[in-house]
């Protein structure tokens, strides 16, 4: 009888440690990716077969420069000298296709939670902006770029029509393929971001300013084939059922020798009113640049407190200075919505200590 | 009740060794480069070698929208750790591709601008390309053109290789397109240790 125990509870140890290792190796070779996909690899997204070969079709995202990170900024409480916009209204999302697209969805998460609440309108966290894109996966915000299967989405959308690789001067997949998508949802789709018929290479955006360092007003001078980002914002902006009072990019103070610019004393007035600010910088050996989103500031040390989009952290830079090693603080790209009464009941309350 | 108990636990391990391999699935984007990714530059590449650039040139060729920029570098070699020995000028060439902009545009009146210029900035990635200033200090990782005696980085023009471009400064040798892990950080500190490193690994014997 002892025996026959033995040997019964012997076969079940072997069975289950075959199940288990059979599980587990299934699992490792090919987990089922966000797009449904088998494969450890999360940018594939479609598998089909072609002369009798398997082909992947992968989306690489916009990413971070992995030398570039920057170290987390401790914020000191509110004081005299430091002016915040409340952290936990400002969305720090990692870059999604771009990095100016993404500042700009920063910007609009914020006021989606503050009084704007059409701006942000998926699935997600009961139609409530998120304070990171990590629910996304990393590299994917809906309200930076939509893409097909990502936050409930059936059809195909920014990502889907207009990015094939990091930095890709080709035309854009869907020129040639298929109906374009119909614009909407997502800043990347009016800021011209990625898009080869706006002149914009994967990744990319393009703002104007004027070389005086005076502010340039909603510039729509070279559409339609180029779009001035800030102009795009403001488009995205009215899509949602919003007024825009005033949308400007601008040289800041100094900038080139500028004596028009921008100054530190305006980006603080623009944070005590309730205004995040992109901030524009530039790599002066290519003149690419970068986009961040400015959310506080400190008096000490004349001290931005930044979402850089290449984490959900928080840092600072000096302004005017460089970030994190060689981008030059070169602009601001100021948006000024027009005052919802939900959105002034919010803020009244949010400045009441 | 004892099975139960034993079913119980071979479900407990067989859930933690699928989150175990799932969680090793997350690949991020272009790692730190590893000892073993710069050996195999080491053997890919025709030629490496550290030197001093002297001249620093660009081409600009438009085809509508876009144009293509060209590099044109020449370097002066101190040591050359792989290829041809007897190289008194090392030659290098980059290109890629970039939608034309012009430099400065001049609205016309009546378009929202009062005909002052207006400059265009492009937000977005840097092109995968070295950057080269006359008086640098370059460690190189090379392979040849087609055209004769002309050299191009290894890894240029895409986004997603390790651009073979190294730069010696007072803190060691770094690259300003990824960083170094652990093992080969230790080396990069100093130059002599790098160049050691690198002779050692380089699959050949000048």
């Amino acid at each position: 009888m002892r025996m026959k125990q033995v040997l019964r509870y012997s076969l079940l140890i072997i069975f289950l440690l075959w199940c288990t290792f059979h599980i587990a190796s299934v699992s490792s070779a090919g987990s089922i990716n966000a797009y449904g996909v088998e494969s450890d690899n999360p940018y594939v997204v479609r598998r089909f077969l072609q002369d009798g070969k398997f082909i992947d079709e992968v989306i690489v995202p916009g990413r971070r420069p992995e030398s570039y990170r920057a170290p987390k900024a401790i914020i000191p409480e509110s004081s005299s000298a430091v002016g915040l916009i409340s952290q936990s209204n400002v969305p720090a999302f990692d870059l999604s296709y771009g990095c100016s697209a993404t500042s700009a969805a920063m910007m609009f998460g914020y006021y989606d939670n503050t009084g704007y609440p059409d701006l942000y309108t998926g699935p997600t966290n009961g139609g409530v902006c998120p304070m990171t894109n990590a629910v996304w996966g990393e590299g994917e915000c809906p309200l930076s770029a939509t893409h097909l299967g990502l936050d409930g989405r059936t059809i195909r959308g920014h990502v889907d029509d207009y990015w094939i690789a990091y930095g890709s001067t080709a035309p854009d997949p869907f020129i040639g393929n298929w109906t374009e998508h119909v614009q909407g949802e997502c800043t990347g789709d009016f800021m011209g971001t990625n898009q080869s018929l706006k002149s914009n290479p994967d990744g990319s955006t393009t703002f104007y300013y004027y070389l005086d360092g005076s502010p340039l007003y909603d510039f729509t001078g070279l559409e339609p084939g180029n779009r001035d980002g800030c102009h795009g914002m403001k488009l995205f902006f009215e899509s949602r059922g919003y007024a825009v009072t005033s949308n400007y990019s601008q040289y800041i103070y100094g900038y080139n020798g500028n004596t028009l610019g921008f100054t530190f004393e305006q980006y603080k007035q623009e944070i005590d009113a309730g205004r995040p600010v992109l901030i524009q910088l530039l790599e002066q050996n290519t003149m690419l640049g970068h986009t961040m989103l400015g959310y506080g500031y400190n008096e000490t040390g004349s001290l931005v407190y930044l979402h850089d989009t290449w984490d959900h952290d928080s840092h600072e830079m000096i302004w005017g200075g460089i970030y994190p090693d060689h981008y030059e603080h070169m602009g601001v790209t100021v948006f000024i919505p027009t005052h919802s009464l939900v959105g002034s009941i919010l803020l009244l309350l949010l400045d009441t200590p | 009740m004892k099975l139960i108990r034993f079913i119980g636990l071979w479900f407990l391990i067989s859930c933690l060794m699928i989150f175990y391999s799932e969680s090793e699935a997350v690949r991020p984007p272009l790692k730190p480069l590893g000892s073993e990714q710069l050996q195999k530059m080491a053997a890919d590449a025709d030629m490496i070698a550290v030197g001093t650039v002297i001249s620093v040139r660009q081409s600009k060729t438009l085809q509508p929208p876009l144009e293509t920029v060209t590099v044109h570098v020449a370097m002066a070699p101190e040591k050359i750790l792989k290829g041809d020995q007897s190289s008194q000028l090392i030659k290098i060439e980059e290109s890629y591709q970039q939608f034309f902009m012009p430099d400065i545009e001049i609205v016309p009146d009546g378009r929202n601008t009062s005909g002052k210029p207006v400059i265009a900035h492009i937000a977005g990635p840097a092109p995968p390309v070295g950057k080269y200033q006359e008086g640098d200090r370059v460690m190189v990782f090379l392979k040849f053109l087609n055209k004769s005696d002309q050299y191009c980085p290894l890894g240029s023009g895409n986004h997603d290789a390790y651009l073979g471009v190294f730069y010696i400064t007072a803190e060691g040798v770094v690259s300003d397109k990824y960083r170094f892990s652990g093992g080969v950080a230790g080396y990069a500190k100093y130059e002599a240790d790098f160049i050691n490193y690198i002779i050692s690994n380089r699959g050949e014997t000048p």
